[in-house]
C-alpha cells in the first residue's frame, strides 16, 4: 500500500512536470512503421543477400561459422565440439536435439575422446544446472532468430534452455536456422512485439542478443576476448 | 551589388590588413562597399559568457547598423553565428526587437558563401604558389555549415596546394572569453592545433575566423620565439589569400 | 560515491584539478588516444549508413514523444513489468531509493552483491550504502574491479572508466588479490574472469542499470560487451534494477533506432557482443536468472529539468560520444570535472543534479565550439544549453560579481558604442605597443591580469596604428576623387 502511494505521488510529480494533473489515460502511440530506419540496408533484401550479408558480418567479428544442410548438421557439431577442445558440453532440452539426432549422437559418443554430455534438467534446480554450465567447455544452443546487418543471434530462456547455457561455458555453439535470419533488428523487434502481443504470458523471461564472444578494451584500449561470458563463439547455420 | 561589410572588432583593430583585402577581392568581384561607422563589437564576447543583458546595447547597436542593408557580407563567421542565430532568441523579450534582430539576422552571409553561393564567382583569380591548409573553425564550418565554399575558392587559386590538417574541424581552443578564462585547457588545445598545422607540412595556414586565427598565430609565434617551429608557417585570413596575385 | 567527487580525498577547485590532470602524462595520453580511437570508430560506422542524419532525428523525436508523456509510459511500464513479475519501487531522492535497495536486501536476506556498470548506481551512492550495511559488494565490469580494487579510485571515462591507469598499476593492484602474473593486459583479464566469476556464483543479488525500459511489455534492457550486465541477470537469485525515470521507451521498435544510434556512438561498433531484453523474473518453470526482479525507478532530480527550459537533456542515452568529440575533455579527462557526468553532457546535467552552488565552475569548462551537439545522436543542443547555464549563473545565480562583472559591463557599454569604441581602441593602440618589446606583440613576461593568461601560452598581437575602417575612409575618399 505505502508502495502504491509512492507510486502515485512520483507520477502525480512527473504529471506536474508536464503542466497536467494527472496521468493521462492513453495518449497518441508513436509511429514506428514510417521512420528512416527503414531504408536502413535497403540494398539488402532477398535471402540470399541476407545470409550473405549475416556471413559478412561475422567475419567482421571474427565469429566462425559453418553452413550446412539439415542432415549434415551432427556431423557438423561434432566436428565443432572437436575443433573446440571438447571436453564436457552442456546441451539444452529442446525439440531440436530431438529432430537432429543430437541426443542419439551425443549419447553414442559420451566418454570418447574425453567428451562428456551433460543436459540442462530444470527438474534437478538451480544449482545443479549452473555448476554444470560453469564448469562445461562448451554450451550449445538454438537461438530464436538472428540478424544479418550485425551478425546477431537472438537466445532466449526457456525452462529446457537456461540463461547460463550460452553464457558459462568457454565456448558456445549456436546452431542457427537460415530461416530465422533477419535483416535488420528492426525485423526481430516486429517479431518480438507480435510475440509479446499474442501470448504475453509466455514472452521469454530473457532474451539475449549475443553478437560475437565477449570482450573488453578496459586495459588501455587493448582488446581482450573472454571476460565474463564465453571466450569463443560459432554459429552452425542450417539450411532449413 | 552593394553591400554592407561587416568585418569583425578584431578585424578592425587588430588585423586591419584582413579587411582591406577582403574589400579589395570584393570590388574586384563588382560589389560597392558600405562600412557603416555605427559598427563596433556585436557583443559575442559577452554573450558567450553569459552577460546577456550586459551584451543588448552592443546587440541593439549592431542591429542598427546594419538595419538598412540589403545584404550583409561577414568576414567573422562566429559573429556572423551570433547576430543570425543569437540575437532573434536573445532579444525574445522585447519582441520590436527580436523582429528587428531576425530581418538583420536573415542578411547576413558569410564571406565565402557570399561568394560562392551569392556570386556565384568560384575562381577569384587568385595565385598563390603555396602550400596552404585550412581551419574549419567552428561557427563558419560546424554551426553556420559553411563547409564547400571556403575549400572550393581555395582549389581554384593557381599555384596553391591545398592540403587538409588533421582534425581540421576541431576547435583551436579559443573560444572567446574561455581563452583567458581557462588559460590551462585552452593551451592544450591551440598546442594540439598548432602540432597539426605543423604536421600537414603547409607553408600557410588560413581561416574564415579571425579570433581563431589570432590564437592560432599567437601559438606559432611562441613556438617560433622557442626554436620549435620547424619552418616557418604564416597565418592569413582566406580574404587574403584570395588577393594574391 | 555520489554524483560529485574528490580526487585522492582532496578538497580542489576546478582549476587545481585541471592542472593536476593534465600534468597527468599517462592520464591524458590515454584519454586523448581513446577518443581519437572512438571517434575515428564512430565516423567510418556513419559514414556506413546514409541515413545517419535522419536516425538522429528520429531518435530525437522518439525521446521527446516519451518525455512528453513520461507519466503515462512510467504507468504503463510499471504496470507491464508488475504483471511480468517484477516488483516495481518509485523513489523520488536518492536516499530513497537507496533505502528501498536495502530493505530489498534485509527481506532477502542477502549478503553479497554483484554489480555491473550503471551511473545510476554511481549517482546515489549505492555501493558504499550497502558497504556500510555489511554487505560484501564486488563490482564487475573489468574497469570498475580495477577501481574498486584501487580503493574506490573514480572513473576518468563513462564508458572506458579506468583508462587512465597503466597496466603496470593495474598488475601491482591485482598483486594484492592473489595475481602472480605480468601486465599482459590479457592475462590480467583472465585473472578477473576467474576472480568474478566465483563471485558470480556466489552473490545473493546481480545489480544493474538499465539503458532502456520498454513500456508496452515492462522489459528491461541492458548493453554490455563483458557479458557482466548478462551474468548479473542470470546467476544470482535476486536481481534489482535501478532505473533512471526517463529511460523509457514505448515499445520493442524504439530499441531499433536507439541501440542503433548508442552503439554506434559510444565506441563505434555496429553492435556490443550482448544486448539483454529481461520481462520480469525467471519464469516458474526456469532454473536460473532472478527468482526476484525488483526495479527501482528513481527521480532524483529529473522531474525538476523535466518541467525546466533543460528538459532535451533528458533525452541523453548515456552514450558518451560528447566527451569523445570534445576538445575540452580529452585534455582534463573524466577527473578534471569532479563529477561522475564528465564532458559536456556533464557539463549540463551535474548542474540540474546538484544545484548550481556545487557545479558552478562546470559551464566555463567547454569552448562552445558545438561539436557535441553535431554528434549527438538524439541531438541535444548541448553548447546551448550550456550557454544557458552561464547565463543563468551570471544573471540569476550572481556568479558575475566583483571584478568580472565590471569588466564586463563596462565592456559590454563600450563595445556596443561607436564612439567609445573608437577612442578605446585609440589609446589602446598607442598603450599597447609600449608594453610589447619588439612592439608588435605581447610575449610570455607581460604580467597584466587576464593578458597574462593569454600570454602564458601564445604571443599577442598589438593593437593596429591603423584602424580598417580609418583606411576605408581614406580608400573610398580616394575612389570618389578619383571618379
Amino acid at each position: 500500500m505505502l508502495n502504491e502511494q509512492h507510486k502515485q505521488a512520483f507520477l502525480h510529480n512527473v504529471s506536474l512536470a508536464l503542466g497536467r494533473n494527472e496521468v493521462p489515460k492513453s495518449v497518441e502511440p508513436y509511429d514506428f512503421t514510417k521512420g528512416p530506419q527503414h531504408h536502413v540496408m535497403s540494398e539488402v533484401q532477398t535471402d540470399d543477400e541476407i545470409l550473405a550479408r549475416f556471413k559478412v558480418e561475422c567475419d567482421k567479428l571474427a565469429i566462425q561459422y559453418t553452413e550446412v544442410d539439415p542432415s549434415g548438421l551432427k556431423d557438423a557439431v561434432i566436428k565443432v565440439l572437436e575443433d573446440y577442445g571438447g571436453g564436457k558440453v552442456i546441451c539444452p532440452d529442446v525439440p531440436q536435439m530431438e529432430k537432429y539426432g543430437l541426443n542419439e549422437a551425443f549419447a553414442e559418443l559420451e566418454g570418447k575422446d574425453g567428451l562428456h554430455f551433460v543436459k540442462w534438467e530444470p527438474a534437478r534446480g538451480r544449482e545443479y544446472n549452473i555448476d554444470n554450465a560453469q564448469d562445461a567447455n562448451i554450451g550449445i544452443t538454438f537461438p530464436w532468430m538472428a540478424i544479418a546487418e550485425t551478425a546477431t543471434v537472438l537466445q532466449e530462456s526457456v525452462a529446457g534452455s537456461g540463461r547460463s547455457v550460452g553464457l558459462l561455458p568457454i565456448t558456445h555453439v549456436a546452431i542457427v536456422h537460415r530461416s530465422t535470419i533477419k535483416r535488420r533488428m528492426g525485423d526481430t523487434m516486429v517479431a518480438l512485439r507480435k510475440q509479446f502481443q499474442d501470448d504475453p504470458a509466455n514472452f521469454p523471461s530473457a532474451v539475449v542478443h549475443i553478437s560475437g564472444p565477449s570482450s573488453t578494451a578496459d586495459i588501455e584500449l587493448v582488446r581482450v576476448v573472454g571476460v565474463h561470458g564465453p571466450v569463443n563463439v560459432t554459429y552452425i547455420i542450417v539450411n532449413d | 551589388m552593394k553591400i554592407h561589410l561587416f568585418t569583425q572588432c578584431m578585424v578592425d583593430m587588430f588585423y586591419p590588413q584582413v579587411g582591406i583585402a577582403a574589400v579589395e577581392v570584393l570590388e574586384r568581384l563588382g560589389c560597392e562597399i558600405v562600412v557603416p561607422k555605427k559598427q563596433a563589437c556585436c557583443g559575442q564576447p559577452l554573450i558567450n559568457s553569459g552577460y546577456i543583458k550586459a551584451s543588448k546595447a552592443a546587440m541593439k547597436n549592431t542591429i542598427e547598423a546594419f538595419e538598412d542593408a540589403e545584404i550583409v557580407v561577414s568576414l567573422s563567421g562566429s559573429c556572423a553565428f551570433a547576430i543570425k542565430h543569437e540575437y532573434p532568441h536573445l532579444l525574445a523579450d522585447e519582441p520590436q526587437w527580436a523582429v528587428r534582430a531576425q530581418k538583420v539576422a536573415d542578411k547576413f552571409v558569410e564571406f565565402t558563401d557570399f561568394i560562392v553561393n551569392t556570386l556565384g564567382v568560384t575562381d577569384v583569380g587568385a595565385t598563390l604558389n603555396k602550400k596552404v591548409t585550412f581551419h574549419k573553425s567552428c561557427h563558419a564550418t560546424r554551426l553556420l555549415g559553411v563547409k564547400e565554399p571556403p575549400l572550393t575558392l581555395l582549389q581554384n587559386v593557381k599555384g596553391l596546394e591545398y592540403i587538409e590538417m588533421e582534425k581540421a574541424d576541431r576547435c583551436c581552443g579559443f573560444g572567446g572569453t574561455f581563452s583567458v578564462k581557462q588559460p590551462d585547457i585552452s593551451e592544450q588545445i591551440v598546442a594540439e592545433k598548432a602540432q597539426t598545422i605543423i604536421d600537414s607540412g603547409a607553408d600557410i595556414v588560413c581561416g574564415a575566423d579571425q579570433a581563431c586565427l589570432m590564437n592560432i598565430a599567437g601559438r606559432l609565434d611562441r613556438l617560433r620565439d622557442r626554436g620549435e617551429l620547424p619552418r616557418d608557417i604564416r597565418v592569413m585570413h582566406i580574404a587574403e589569400i584570395l588577393n594574391c596575385r | 560515491m555520489a554524483i560529485l567527487y574528490n580526487l585522492n580525498g582532496k578538497e580542489q577547485s576546478f582549476q587545481e584539478r585541471v592542472k593536476d590532470c593534465i600534468a597527468d602524462d599517462f592520464k591524458h595520453k590515454a584519454i586523448t588516444t581513446a577518443t581519437d580511437v572512438f571517434y575515428g570508430n564512430r565516423s567510418a560506422r556513419v559514414a556506413e549508413i546514409p541515413e545517419w542524419e535522419d536516425l538522429r532525428e528520429e531518435a530525437r523525436r522518439i525521446r521527446n514523444h516519451v518525455l512528453d508523456n513520461l507519466d503515462y509510459y512510467l504507468a504503463q511500464f510499471a504496470e507491464n513489468a508488475e504483471k511480468a513479475g517484477s516488483k516495481v519501487y518509485f523513489a523520488q531522492t536518492d536516499k530513497e531509493a537507496v533505502q528501498q535497495v536495502i530493505e530489498i536486501f534485509e527481506a532477502r536476506g542477502a549478503k553479497k552483491m554483484v554489480k555491473s556498470k550503471s551511473m545510476m548506481s554511481e549517482e546515489i551512492g549505492i555501493n558504499h550504502a550497502l558497504i556500510d550495511e555489511g554487505v560484501e559488494v564486488f563490482e564487475t565490469d573489468l574497469a570498475e574491479i580495477i577501481l574498486q580494487l584501487n580503493n574506490w579510485n573514480p572513473p576518468s571515462h563513462i564508458v572506458v572508466p579506468a583508462l587512465h591507469l597503466e597496466r603496470n598499476a593495474i598488475r601491482d593492484i591485482f598483486h594484492n588479490y592473489g595475481y602472480q602474473g605480468d601486465e599482459d593486459p590479457e592475462r590480467l583479464t583472465k585473472f578477473i574472469r576467474g576472480f568474478i566469476r566465483e563471485k558470480f556464483l556466489n552473490a545473493d543479488v546481480g545489480m544493474t542499470g538499465c539503458n532502456f525500459g520498454v513500456a508496452e511489455t515492462g522489459s528491461c534492457t541492458l548493453v554490455t560487451n563483458e557479458g557482466n550486465g548478462r551474468m548479473s541477470s542470470s546467476v544470482p537469485n535476486t536481481q534489482i534494477v535501478l532505473m533512471g525515470m526517463e529511460r523509457i521507451v514505448p515499445s520493442f521498435e524504439a530499441l531499433d533506432v536507439l541501440v542503433a544510434l548508442l552503439v554506434r556512438s559510444s565506441v563505434g561498433s555496429k553492435i556490443t557482443s550482448y544486448f539483454s531484453l529481461t520481462t520480469g523474473p525467471r519464469r516458474a518453470d526456469e532454473v536460473d536468472g532472478p527468482e526476484e526482479q525488483h526495479i527501482i525507478i528513481i527521480d532524483n532530480g529529473r522531474s525538476k529539468i523535466l518541467a525546466s527550459e533543460f528538459r532535451d537533456m533528458l533525452r541523453c542515452i548515456r552514450c558518451g560520444a560528447c566527451l569523445n568529440i570534445c576538445p575540452v575533455y580529452r585534455h582534463i579527462t573524466g577527473h578534471g570535472y569532479g563529477s561522475i557526468y564528465p564532458g559536456p553532457m556533464g557539463i549540463v546535467l551535474t548542474p540540474l543534479l546538484v544545484g548550481y552552488d556545487k557545479a558552478s565552475a562546470l559551464p566555463w569548462a567547454s569552448t562552445l565550439c558545438g561539436a557535441c551537439s553535431d554528434h549527438c545522436p538524439v541531438k541535444i543542443p548541448l553548447h546551448e544549453l550550456i550557454l544557458r547555464h552561464r547565463q543563468i549563473l551570471v544573471e540569476e545565480q550572481g556568479y558575475g560579481a566583483g571584478m568580472q562583472n565590471l569588466v564586463f559591463k563596462a565592456a559590454g557599454v563600450g563595445l556596443a558604442h561607436a564612439g567609445l569604441y573608437n577612442m578605446g581602441t585609440k589609446v589602446g593602440a598607442r598603450v599597447m605597443p609600449l608594453l610589447a618589446k619588439d612592439r608588435k606583440s605581447l610575449k610570455e613576461n607581460v604580467s597584466l591580469p587576464v593578458v597574462k593568461n593569454w600570454t602564458q601560452s601564445r604571443d599577442m598581437d598589438v593593437l593596429a596604428k591603423e584602424k580598417f575602417r580609418d583606411w576605408f575612409k581614406k580608400h573610398e575618399a580616394e575612389k570618389k576623387g578619383g571618379k
